[in-house]
């Protein structure tokens, strides 16, 4: 696991973590929140479990990319003793660094016409 | 709950700060996650669940825990003090370290244990909530069902007659209170389609002797009970959910039973259901309770139809009521021994009543799947000792860096201990997807099965047996690996010695327990077989085929004279007859193989009158003119039911065999009369003799049947159809639905049902134990060859150098193969033997499931033993030849 130990915005993240920050792009969200959210953007590709994902946001958390939000207003009963988690401006910082990494591969990956047209 | 508290355990997994941090969040993520699985509602989601959640679950903790020493070398343990936790940990982390080194090895290992502990499992949690646990009533054991003994029949636990509830009620002082109850089938109408529906009807202190409470309402008063009254009716919590969606304003309202309107007066708890041990209820579910009311011309002492039920008085003994209940008995019979002579009492447990019919087969299939499981575990310790083999160096040199020998047993035991916990666990999700199939499989005759669930004394069970697993393939291959010679390892460094001969012998062992047992397994399951095939030779005496069957009741309300009773059902059966595809079409009271009936005490008039209470008993139907012909049941002497057979004519009967054969064994019962000791005695002539048709199921014996024209005494506002279809017999369903219509638009026919389903019910038990027995032995006769295999694959690759030096000295290939075929033959034999004294010791238990196959039977047994002979053999052929093809310079190389 190397991307893990390494300082946040010099190495690539790994997909899980990817999809994570992702996922809280938009919206503070909890961890059932989050996992829904990833399951949409990936048309349900990837699904996680909850030991995998808290055991990220655990690591994201410990290096600073993720922090606790406040639970939204309006919410109530069962929501009210969730964490809701949000992303810190390093973990944004990464965020962008990654996708614009991704950004040039796939801009390099499409000179060289290796991305097969989709219809 | 025990989900909770289940994740809770294994949230022990992880380490601690992280469960610290993330517990709460982690159930509320996996609640979601369960409620909102797409897949919930199918049969394997729970399991499905569980599986993703606790794969989840093991492999991050793992992660969590062992971040360093699976990335070995990568980060530097602190050195520390090697404490007992210290070696634990280390023995753990070097055991995972092992597992995942040898994947195939290991995988074979756990699958072969989750399958052994899965079926254990699933047993455990049948036979714990069947039999183990108690009622679920307030000290439940205080409940008893009180029955009339019928001495004369050797009945001990038949119906009571209402006089009799009522002398036991005003006289009995063991008992709180008891209650008379019957069980039966009733139209509601008036709540869109007519249907039938389950009705169950105790006098007014059944709730409180059960101590139980209505959950929204109140239970029956003492005055719900009394004659005349307008009736009462308690719904069942399934039912008010499932005909009036819940709704709690019900209570107040009238439903109509049989065209008479009874006012709801609560719910009762869900779940609640009590099994009793006869119904005419033939709908499958019991959908409400009324107060069972007595007229006072209702109570008198013929016509047993009540179930009884009381509570012990605290501190009262089963000995004391009992002796108390007989003594009121004798009073009884002085008093009237007419009627009561030949009568006792008989008290039985409540859990006994419930679950007795159940008990041994249970605890024999709990038996047969610990025999598997003992199997499976001699075949892991196999694995393990062959393991062990190629392990001797390892371990020799840890010993010779100082490790002594209780330090090796406990790694050894360490590894075989986690196998069989991780085996565990994975039996655990074995355990609930087969308690959900046996669910849904939904075995009749199994009482308590809404009850089955997965509870903390299964947990306990599971959790212990994995630890015994744990020990018992693990001892062996420990204590041979710690007892090595070390010296001799090292310097032979691989080579096969001495130790080889040991572990053989432990093997051999092991292998001649397997296969003693799959020989008991298997003679169970070829008793179930030879058993099952009796109960299909011997048939019903009835062809089942193509016969469609459905009840009609006819409301007494608007039919009430006997003759337009008679006209209506004549009516039926004639329309349906001439129906397309209708060979023919008859009815009956009461169906062969659906349950229910009635029977008399009758006199044979050419022959002394017998004493009261000798008198002889013969089951009675009351059927159309032609059911013998459209079931098929053979005339044996004179003449079916015909046209002049009216209420007009002299009373006439047929019966069946039994009875014929009992009182004119070898003349005609042709003409000879019998008297029925009815309100008059009624005298009927028998113009027929037709075959036994065995009412209850093939297992059962028939009993004497007298058959009546249902049109010369019509006592019942119900009758069967029966219809004997030329094709597809459900597709006269909707047909027949339509003449009904023609007749009465609001005459439902319910419970349709073919002939053939009856059949396979009354067959159920046998085939359910026959095919669980059945696949027990087949997982037993795998695991075994797979045992006998491995065996004699180790032993000629043990030899191979003796192999080759016979063969480079002039023995033939054939010569080879014929001395390991003989020494696997040996093994074959004594394991056979003990096999087969091991049969004897214990098949007996099984006396009460077989069916004219006695428990020691040789064919069976002689059978079993030659197949098993035959696959164990198969299994040794592979190693045989290729001890057979030895090349003596490649074996003799090594030297």
């Amino acid at each position: 696991m190397p991307a893990d130990r390494s300082p946040p915005g010099t190495a690539t993240l790994t997909p899980v973590v990817l999809q994570i920050l992702l996922a809280l792009a938009e919206n503070n969200r909890h961890g059932y929140g989050i996992k829904l959210e990833i399951e949409r953007l990936t048309d349900g590709a990837m699904s996680l479990g909850s030991g995998t994902l808290y055991e990220a946001i655990q690591r994201l958390e410990n290096s600073g990319l993720v922090g606790e939000a406040p639970v939204p207003r309006g919410e109530s009963g069962d929501s009210r003793r969730r964490r809701y988690y949000k992303l810190t401006v390093g973990g944004r910082r990464a965020l962008q660094t990654e996708l614009s990494r991704l950004e040039k591969v796939l801009s390099h990956a499409r000179s060289k016409k290796l991305i097969p047209k989709t219809r | 709950m025990m989900r909770q508290r289940l994740l809770r355990l294994l949230f022990r997994l992880y380490p601690a700060s992280f469960r610290r941090r993330f517990e709460t969040e982690l159930t509320e993520f996996l609640g979601d996650d369960r409620r909102h699985a797409r897949y919930r509602r199918t049969v394997f989601g729970g399991a499905r669940f569980w599986w993703r959640t606790l794969i989840d679950l093991f492999s991050t903790a793992a992660r969590l825990r062992f971040r360093g020493v699976l990335q070995k070398g990568r980060r530097k343990q602190p050195r520390r003090r090697g404490g007992l936790m210290d070696a634990t940990w280390q023995d753990i982390r070097y055991a995972i370290r092992n597992m995942i080194r040898r994947p195939g090895f290991t995988a074979v290992v756990l699958v072969t244990l989750a399958l052994g502990i899965g079926a254990n499992a699933a047993v455990y949690t049948v036979v714990q909530s069947v039999i183990f646990s108690p009622l679920p009533y307030d000290n439940p054991d205080e409940l008893v069902m009180v029955w009339e003994h019928n001495f004369t029949r050797g009945r001990p636990t038949n119906v009571v007659s209402p006089a009799n509830y009522f002398a036991w009620r005003d006289n009995a002082t063991s008992f709180e209170d008891i209650a008379a109850v019957t069980e039966y089938s009733a139209t509601l109408t008036g709540e869109g389609e007519p249907q039938r529906i389950g009705v169950v009807s105790a006098t007014a202190g059944f709730f409180s002797i059960l101590r139980l409470h209505a959950s929204i309402g109140r239970v029956f008063h003492i005055e719900d009970d009394q004659p005349n009254r307008t009736t009462t009716v308690l719904l069942t919590h399934g039912f008010w959910q499932r005909q009036f969606g819940g709704d709690r304003s019900v209570v107040g309202r009238s439903i109509t039973l049989n065209g008479r309107p009874a006012e709801i007066i609560g719910v009762l708890p869900a779940g609640f259901h009590f099994d009793l041990a006869y119904s005419f209820n033939a709908t499958g579910s019991q959908d409400v309770w009324v107060p069972q009311q007595f007229e006072s011309n209702a109570r008198t002492f013929s016509g047993r139809y009540l179930q009884v039920t009381g509570r012990l008085k605290p501190g009262v003994t089963m000995a004391q009521a009992q002796g108390e209940m007989s003594a009121l008995a004798q009073r009884l019979e002085q008093e009237l021994p007419d009627r009561q002579t030949g009568w006792g009492v008989n008290i039985v447990p409540l859990h006994e009543q419930v679950v007795g019919n159940v008990e041994t087969p249970l605890l024999i299939l709990l038996g047969s799947v610990g025999f598997v499981l003992l199997i499976a575990c001699a075949n892991v310790a196999n694995l393990l000792l062959s393991r062990a083999t190629s392990r001797q160096q390892e371990i020799a040199v840890r010993s010779a860096l100082g490790a002594g020998r209780g330090r090796v047993m406990r790694q050894l035991l360490t590894e075989s201990g986690l196998l069989a916990v991780i085996g565990g666990g994975a039996g655990a999700l074995v355990a609930f997807g087969a308690v959900r199939l046996l669910i849904l499989l939904k075995p009749e005759n199994l009482p308590r099965l809404d009850e089955v669930h997965v509870s903390v004394p299964v947990v306990l069970y599971l959790l212990g047996i994995s630890v015994v697993t744990g020990l018992l393939f693990g001892v062996a291959p420990a204590l041979r690996l710690s007892r090595m010679d070390l010296r001799g390892a090292l310097i032979e460094s691989g080579r096969r010695g001495g130790t080889a001969r040991g572990d053989l012998r432990t093997r051999n062992a092991l292998v001649i327990v397997e296969i003693a047992l799959s020989l008991i397994l298997l003679t169970g399951a070829g008793l179930m077989i030879r058993s099952f095939g009796k109960l299909i030779e011997i048939g019903v005496g009835f062809d089942t085929h193509n016969v469609i069957t459905g009840q009609i009741q006819l409301p007494r309300s608007s039919y009430g004279t006997d003759a337009l009773r008679i006209r209506t059902f004549e009516d039926i059966v004639h329309r349906v007859q001439i129906l397309p595809g209708v060979e023919s079409a008859t009815a009956i009271t009461w169906l062969p193989l659906a349950g229910g009936g009635t029977g008399t005490s009758f006199s044979v008039n050419d022959r002394p009158k017998p004493a009261a209470g000798e008198f002889p008993t013969a089951d009675i139907r009351w059927v159309n003119q032609d059911y013998f012909h459209t079931m098929r049941i053979p005339l044996l002497a004179g003449r079916a039911f015909e046209d002049q057979d009216t209420g007009d004519a002299p009373l006439r009967v047929v019966v069946n065999e039994s009875l014929a054969r009992e009182f004119w064994p070898g003349g005609s019962a042709i003409d000879k009369t019998l008297t029925m000791p009815w309100n008059d005695d009624m005298v009927a002539t028998i113009i027929g003799v037709v075959a036994d048709v065995r009412d209850k199921g093939p297992a059962q014996e028939p009993r004497s049947m007298i058959y009546w024209d249902h049109r010369q005494f019509q006592a019942f506002d119900f009758m069967s159809l029966a219809v004997r279809a030329t094709g597809d017999p459900l597709s006269l369903v909707a047909p027949i639905r339509g003449e009904l219509q023609q007749v009465d638009p609001d005459l439902p026919l319910y419970n349709v049902r073919t002939m053939d389903s009856y059949l396979d019910s009354a067959l159920a038990e046998a085939r359910f134990g026959m095919i669980v027995l059945g696949l027990f032995a087949v997982a037993a006769i795998v695991l075994a060859s797979v045992g006998i295999y491995g065996v004699m694959a180790f032993a000629v690759s043990q030899q191979t150098r003796e192999m080759g030096i016979m063969i480079a000295l002039g023995a033939a290939a054939r010569t080879v193969t014929a001395q390991v075929v003989r020494r696997s033959l040996v093994l074959i034999g004594i394991a056979v033997a003990i096999g087969i004294g091991g049969t004897l010791a214990v098949s007996r238990f099984m006396r009460g499931m077989l069916f004219e196959v006695s428990a020691t039977d040789p064919v069976t047994v002689i059978a079993v033993a030659t197949l098993l002979t035959a696959v164990a053999l198969a299994a040794c052929y592979v190693p045989a030849r290729r001890a057979g093809r030895v090349d003596p310079i490649e074996a003799l190389r090594h030297e």
